[in-house]
């Protein structure tokens, strides 16, 4: 019997545990922001999402997984949060479903996802490979600017026929067309790759998508656009010209809220275990350690401290490996039914 | 100022089961056995959860950080 919807809630609260520092970035606002996305949807978010990859997934079939984040001078080779819970997500949706992922970002984040997924278990192979077997995933860098990532969701589309797609803290923009870090920072379109081009275009084809972010500024949070305005503090008005605030306006049929994008993803991974009952679709922890690593050896730097170091938004790999023992313990027990006695 | 790092509070976590299950010689209450486990969670988890809180209190504690985007 898959796990139920009190499995998925706990698996939510472990995957929202915040852990901000006491000054420098936005904090006790994820309790607040995941409350708005778990009263609009219903249900428990990772149970949700879990939930529509395996209804509608089947082996064989391409699914999207899109992510980074981070633009230089800051994040020059983008950050740790992102590709791992991509490399999470090609893992688990090839072990559990027989999927085969498609990891798409922009150039400069590549190494990252690439070295994360590889670190995963699945080898980034090249096209005519990836025709021919399993267990391993393809990379496609998406161009910078807003017409060439249009022109590039139409041609990826029509080539793939991709049977969902999940963004994963991946920047959308803003009702101006601006993007912007957390903090208010905008980003013009030509640094970022207009990923949101494809959840709209899959919108209008019916292909189900799933958005995982931490923040509000990410693909999917256009599902909390108005919590997000009112509870960040750039969320009315980023304080650069367009004033449009930091929250994205795109929307994913599925938004995943997190602490942590990657921990949404990794959530996300649990549930599906959980609903396929095969533990092994949730990565363990020294898989976990090495994915961290790896993403920094790509390049990828922790957001918070934006230094080289093996890190998420200011959360050590031993606090990542940690919460990977604690969604493991969730899904098993969620799965066992004991009688103890007395 | 002074912090608790996470593989002391970790330390701790496991001193503090060893004591409890060990040699109390208490019993695990969701299967009722002397096992290193704690309402149906073995060891592993609480130290998981005890990584986790040093984290919190260490973040939560710094200051004087700002990230410059």
């Amino acid at each position: 019997m898959a796990i139920d919807e009190i499995v998925g809630d706990s698996i939510d609260r472990a995957v929202n545990i915040e852990m901000r520092f006491r000054a420098g970035l936005p904090r006790g606002v994820t309790y607040p922001l995941y409350e708005a996305a778990r009263t609009k949807q219903k249900k428990p978010l990772t149970w949700l999402a879990a939930k529509l990859l395996k209804d509608k997934v089947k082996p064989g079939q391409h699914v999207f997984v899109v992510t980074g984040a981070g633009t230089a001078p800051g994040l020059p080779q983008g950050e740790t949060d992102g590709p791992p819970g991509a490399a999470a997500i090609a893992r688990a949706i090839e072990i559990g479903l027989g999927a085969k992922p498609i990891l798409i970002s922009e150039a400069r984040n590549m190494p990252a996802v690439i070295k994360s997924t590889e670190a995963a278990g699945i080898a980034v192979v090249d096209e005519d490979l990836f025709k021919q077997r399993r267990s391993c995933a393809l990379a496609i860098e998406y161009p910078l600017g807003d017409e060439a990532g249009k022109k590039a969701a139409d041609e990826l589309c029509e080539k793939f026929k991709p049977a969902a797609m999940i963004f994963i803290e991946k920047v959308g923009p803003n009702i101006k067309g601006i993007y912007h870090s957390i903090m208010g920072t905008p980003r013009t379109p030509d640094k970022i790759a207009s990923a949101y081009h494809l959840a709209d275009l899959a919108k209008e084809k019916g292909i189900p998508t799933i958005g995982v972010g931490d923040g509000g500024n990410e693909i999917g949070c256009g599902v909390i656009k108005e919590a997000v305005a009112e509870i960040q503090p750039y969320g009315k008005d980023c304080g650069c010209p367009c004033h449009g605030g930091v929250g994205t306006v795109t929307e994913c049929d599925v938004l995943v809220f997190a602490a942590v994008s990657n921990w949404g993803a990794y959530g996300i991974a649990a549930a599906l275990a959980g609903h396929l009952e095969n533990r092994e679709v949730l990565h363990d922890e020294a898989t976990e350690l090495r994915i961290v690593l790896a993403s920094v050896a790509g390049g990828a730097m922790d957001g918070a401290y934006s230094r080289l170091i093996p890190y998420v938004d200011g959360t050590s790999d031993k606090v990542q490996a940690s919460l990977i023992t604690i969604l493991h313990q969730i899904v098993e027990n969620g799965l066992k039914e004991y009688d103890r006695g007395f | 100022m002074t912090t608790v790092t996470d593989e002391q509070f970790a330390l701790m976590g496991r001193h503090i089961d060893r004591l409890v299950t060990v040699a109390t010689h208490a019993a695990d209450g969701s299967t009722g056995r002397h096992i290193m486990q704690v309402d149906g969670m073995p060891a592993e988890v609480s130290y998981a959860i005890v990584t986790m809180l040093g984290c919190i209190v260490r973040n939560g504690l710094l200051t004087g950080f700002k990230r410059a985007f």
